[in-house]
């Protein structure tokens, strides 16, 4: 039982993570991105696609929707970046017209397909890896061990995000964009350019997030089944206070409710779903607003950098 | 101080940018229209794309929309929830703050008159002269007090409103589920996951009974001349104006940032909150889930458009409200899904952003008086 819920703590916690890595890294470099609910939305549906059309080769037909799904968060990143960096535009308002644009284009897309598609919309998932001995040890074999690459793939991200944001020069340099543009401005960084790549890094992870949902959560696509996903990894930066390891800490807590709420779904104990699908936005407005424990946000945050100003 | 704040008001403001060099009926007729076009030929691309026929869709929509009575009539109806939310957040944004909780606002404030039409209602003499009234205050006090719980984190903590707005957005929702699935407010026959329907006598009534075209319009256009007017003829638009170019320089001024942010937000939320309780009393009867089709997101795209004018929120929630109500011809005649609607209006709110950057327009990067 408690077995069950840990691993599928892990299971729920991977996409979020995914999505959170990529948020931490654009706003650690002072990018807000609200669109990160539409990118995952993008990548859950051409992941579907990618691996429906490769059916064929049930080797690959999973890499391939990953990859179409990396792609198309990438591609949904690309029209972010143009409108806020090249256009000066604002963060909030591109993003939240990023997120009604996937809304929307993807139930056109998915509708289309379902029209013109004889056989059902499926694709084909990603396997479970047991490792070898790893996946024997009780317990923790099972719920760290026994998980498909993707799981192994975005944990082992979190100590290289660590790795880059606090020991490179480049990690430094993101880190001043989103606290002092200016100032790292004028020692001959490009801010511009150092945002643009953080921000396209984090579409493809919140693509590749998306593309979890249907390659290894479930083998279908659903216009709703991002459900909030995206906020959701956004108050997970917020939670983690803007640190990776604590950003991992934090999907893992966030998600281990969202198991533990199926379970008692699943046992009809008289406690109402919402409470624990409310909970993380309390604890994250409870942590801005420093009850537990202050959270400082990157103080160039959100705000459009014009290096001509 | 007055010279002060005169200039602070001519300094470009964010949004409104770099059109100001253009005659007027450039910038409130021409740009809007050339916005529309772009944004409907894009999108004719994207469905061409996809193997429908833009123009079969296109003159359905329109058909639908605006070819008869029966069709404008809903198109108005649609259009009620938009102009109201679109008010909410236009006021917000033009004081600088991004109010992006409309959305949440306006379903505590569906809440709070579900609440009032289907329990408080009973205790009440049984006439809509009354009711109605008090159940529209109800929303009014719900949806506002449900805004200021940003500006209190903002104000004391700090916090930054775009991220506490999301986050109550949220909180909303499922709160809105926490009282109708299983909750205080849950339908008597405690069976579906909805609320009762609200009491005869706070339902707002309609104009021709065939139609459901509801009073609740003519409650959104009023209050749209009078934000016009609070905002451009009263000391308090004035403030909130000089606040929304710039906080420092009002506060210097001798403007009270903390209070006005304090008002601005209350009016945001109950703006929107008023939006849900209308929807709420004239059409939708009883509360369910699906209840918002995001009209609080949807906003953002209309205030916008609208330059954060009342007067042109009129316009753009018509604009809206058509484009809404004509994705349903599409759904049922072409066989495109009725979201298309979002895919567009996001499409309108990229290019509004890309038209008035100041990138486009001006060669030199506009300067700062």
């Amino acid at each position: 039982m408690l077995e069950e819920v840990l691993a599928a703590t892990i299971r729920g916690a991977t996409p979020l993570l995914l999505a959170a890595l990529g948020e931490l890294i654009s706003q650690r470099a002072g990018v807000i991105n609200i669109g990160i609910e539409g990118m995952m939305l993008m990548g859950a549906l051409f992941g579907m696609i990618g691996s429906f059309y490769t059916t064929g080769l049930p080797m690959f037909a999973p890499w391939i929707g990953l990859l179409a799904a990396g792609v198309s968060g990438l591609l949904t990143a690309i029209i972010f970046v143009i409108f806020t960096i090249k256009l000066r535009g604002d963060q909030i308002v591109i993003g939240t017209a990023l997120t009604l644009f996937a809304l929307g284009f993807t139930e056109v897309i998915n509708q289309r397909l379902l029209q013109v598609v004889e056989r059902p919309l499926k694709s084909t998932a990603f396997n479970d890896i047991h490792l070898p001995l790893l996946s024997e040890i009780p317990i923790f074999g099972k719920i760290l061990f026994s998980q498909n690459i993707i799981v192994y793939l975005t944990f082992l991200l979190v100590p290289c995000v660590y790795f880059f944001l606090y020991h490179t020069h480049l990690g430094l340099r993101v880190r001043a964009c989103g606290e002092h543009p200016n100032a790292i401005s004028t020692v001959g960084s490009n801010v511009l350019l150092i945002r643009t790549a953080c921000m396209l890094f984090a579409g493809v992870l919140a693509g590749l997030g998306g593309g979890y949902l249907s390659l290894a959560d479930v083998p279908y696509f659903n216009s709703e089944m991002t459900a909030g996903r995206g906020f959701i990894a956004l108050t997970i930066v917020i939670f983690g206070k803007w640190h990776p390891i604590k950003t991992c800490g934090a999907a893992i807590l966030f998600s281990f409710g969202f198991a533990l709420e199926y379970r008692f779904q699943a046992f009809g104990l008289g406690i109402q779903r919402q409470w624990f699908m409310m909970l993380p936005f309390l604890l994250c407005l409870a942590v801005l607003a420093g009850f537990v424990g202050r959270a400082e946000a990157p103080k160039a945050l959100g705000k459009t950098f014009d290096p001509q100003a | 101080m007055n010279n002060l704040l005169r200039m602070l008001l001519t300094a470009k403001s964010k949004c409104v940018s770099s059109l100001e060099n253009y005659p007027r009926f450039v910038q409130w007729v021409a740009v809007p229209l050339l916005i529309l076009g772009c944004a409907s030929l894009t999108n004719a691309i994207i469905l061409l794309l996809c193997g429908y026929n833009p123009i079969e869709a296109y003159t359905a929509a329109a058909r639908v929309s605006l070819g008869s009575i029966s069709g404008l009539s809903e198109t108005l109806v649609k259009t009620t929830p938009f102009l109201m939310t679109g008010l909410s957040v236009g006021i917000a944004f033009r004081c600088g703050i991004w109010n992006i909780g409309a959305e949440g606002q306006l379903l505590v404030g569906a809440l709070g008159a579900t609440w009032f039409g289907t329990r408080l209602a009973y205790m009440i003499p049984h006439s809509s002269w009354i009711g109605v009234p008090l159940c529209l205050t109800t929303a009014i006090l719900a949806g506002g007090l449900w805004g200021v719980i940003p500006a209190i984190l903002k104000i004391t903590r700090n916090v930054n409103e775009v991220i506490s707005t999301i986050m109550l957005n949220y909180v909303a929702i499922h709160l809105m589920g926490l009282m109708i699935e299983g909750g205080p407010l849950q339908e008597t026959a405690k069976i579906g996951s909805q609320s009762d329907p609200v009491v005869e006598w706070v339902t707002l009534t309609r104009f021709v009974e065939q139609y459901r075209l509801h009073s609740g319009i003519v409650i959104a256009l009023v209050l749209a001349v009078v934000l016009t007017f609070v905002l451009f003829r009263t000391t308090f638009g004035y403030q909130l104006r000089a606040v929304g170019e710039g906080a420092a320089a009002a506060k210097a001024a001798g403007i009270s940032v903390a209070r006005n942010t304090l008002q601005v937000f209350f009016i945001s939320g109950a703006l929107a909150g008023l939006g849900g309780a209308i929807e709420l009393m004239a059409l939708a009867d009883e509360l369910t889930k699906s209840f918002s089709p995001g009209y609080g997101y949807t906003a953002i795209a209309v205030a916008l458009m609208a330059k954060l004018h009342p007067l042109g929120t009129i316009a753009t929630a018509l604009l809206f409200g058509a484009l809404s109500r004509g994705s349903f011809a599409m759904e049922g005649e072409i066989g495109i899904s009725g979201k298309v609607t979002w895919m567009m209006q996001a499409i309108i709110l990229l290019y509004v952003v890309g038209f008035s950057s100041a990138r486009l327009f001006n060669k030199q990067p506009s300067k700062q008086p």
